[in-house]
């Protein structure tokens, strides 16, 4: 039931996201700004998702591991 | 002690000799790619960690792109767990780690798919862990929109420093699916679900929780399935140069924790060359079915277990980050070095759980060839 209401919402969310205003490349000056691509700090923030993944009970802090590094599994 | 900082100042060294090969690359004209060097620092009360790393990437003009990675974890921490005393004591220990990745971007007419494989293998004196998996991006809509779908395989191996007989296996799956899509010029809009089945041992083995006045190993289910979902929003504010990053996940898992975490960014640009991030994140869960503090009733036989990430707790988390653009080595002789960022932050935790409050800082800096 859980994986059914998250399917759906997310096909909706792509139904939606394709009727949006499009945006052509020429447009997209604003969006190369700090902040607005967070896959440029992801390296930066690898350590700080190893530290969640020991010390928090969730994932979903880009963790690339579920274990290792002081013995916390 | 000693040998251990060497060997952090010769990865130290390795990134300075990585940013000479980037110039030669650079001057060849034919590949594009960023060199990253790190510096990170974690301190809790009894828990210290100094992280040196740097990671390569490169790309060519047909769509191929490598990256490769390397760190060492050097940890200090006090326990009693892996000591084996009866009180605390100090250890330190060394991880290092591997990672790399080759993948290609295929144009498919009016929609790109961007195929990755990647792997990552790292190792300490009493664990090992192999994660490996494919990547995959589908962009269309001129790259509007962005469909994600992450795969990996997880195959560790747990060993104890004062149970040398002992072996555990951990293996999982893990997979992540997510959209991006641009708005409008200005707003971003992010939604993501990951599901993780984990398998085998899935405890701690220095962990000792109490039954009655007794301590015995901990015990934990398993198996585990967890469920992550996230949105996100990038909003740039023109007038005053200012992004708003938000984002907000709900996490639920087969032990019964859920947690929820909302967190929220400001990028200021300061001029040309200077941005300014501040952040506040909260964290917040509800304990394992299973655990129990501080021990369980006498003649209780279902899991234990002693790990403070399986109890209710909640925490805020405030920091700063403060990047700026080597803009002024232009025409200098390190003129190569001139959209090279260097950046320094520092966050502040303040936990309600057992490990207490804590801080992450960090240095680094980025060279584009």
């Amino acid at each position: 039931m859980r994986f059914t209401s998250t399917a759906l919402c997310f096909a909706l969310f792509v139904l939606a996201a394709n009727g949006c205003t499009h945006v052509k490349p020429y447009e997209r000056e604003y969006l190369t700004h700090a902040g607005m691509d967070r896959k440029r700090e992801a390296f930066a923030e690898e350590f700080e998702g190893h530290v969640r993944d020991s010390r928090e009970g969730a994932i979903g802090n880009g963790a690339s591991s579920t274990g290792g590094g002081c013995g916390c599994n | 002690m000693r040998l251990q900082l060497k060997r952090a100042l010769l990865a130290c060294a390795l990134v300075l000799v990585g940013v000479s090969s980037a110039y030669a690359d650079e001057a060849s004209g034919t590949w594009t790619g960023e060199l990253e060097g790190r510096g990170n620092y974690y301190y809790e009360r009894s828990t210290r960690v100094f992280v040196p790393t740097f990671k390569v990437t490169a790309e060519a003009p047909n769509g191929v792109h490598l990256s490769a990675d390397y760190l060492v974890d050097v940890i200090s921490s006090a326990s009693i767990a892996q000591t084996g005393g009866g009180a605390d004591g100090v250890f330190t220990e060394l991880r290092h780690g591997i990672g790399a990745s080759v993948g290609k971007e295929f144009d498919m007419g009016g929609a790109q798919l961007d195929l990755t494989v990647h792997g990552r293998y790292s190792t300490e004196s009493d664990y090992e862990s192999r994660v490996y998996g494919l990547s995959s991006a589908l962009s269309w809509n001129e790259k509007t929109t962005t469909l994600t779908l992450n795969l990996n395989r997880v195959d560790d191996s747990v060993y104890s420093n004062v149970m040398p007989k002992f072996e555990g296996r951990l293996y999982g799956l893990t997979s992540a699916l997510s959209l991006s899509q641009v708005v409008t010029s200005r707003l971003i809009l992010g939604v993501g679900y990951q599901l993780g089945y984990l398998e085998g041992f899935l405890a701690n083995p220095y962990r000792r929780a109490l039954i009655g006045p007794r301590p015995y190993a901990e015990k934990h289910p398993g198996e585990r399935f967890r469920h992550n979902i996230e949105g996100s929003l990038a909003w740039f504010i023109p007038a005053s140069n200012t992004t708003l990053s938000l984002a907000y996940r709900v996490y639920v898992d087969s032990w019964d924790i859920m947690a929820v975490t909302p967190e929220a960014r400001i990028y200021q640009e300061l001029g040309e060359n200077f941005v300014l991030r501040a952040r506040y994140r909260f964290y917040t869960q509800t304990r394992a079915y299973f655990y129990e503090s501080p021990r369980y009733p006498l003649g209780y036989t279902g899991y234990v277990s002693n790990d403070p990430k399986m109890a209710e707790f909640h925490s805020q988390q405030v920091g700063l980050k403060l990047e700026y653009r080597l803009a002024f080595l232009g025409g200098s002789f390190l003129d190569f070095a001139r959209d090279a960022w260097l950046d320094l932050s520092v966050d502040r935790q303040f936990s309600t759980a057992s490990y207490g409050n804590n801080i992450i800082a960090t240095v680094g800096g980025r060279v584009p060839f």
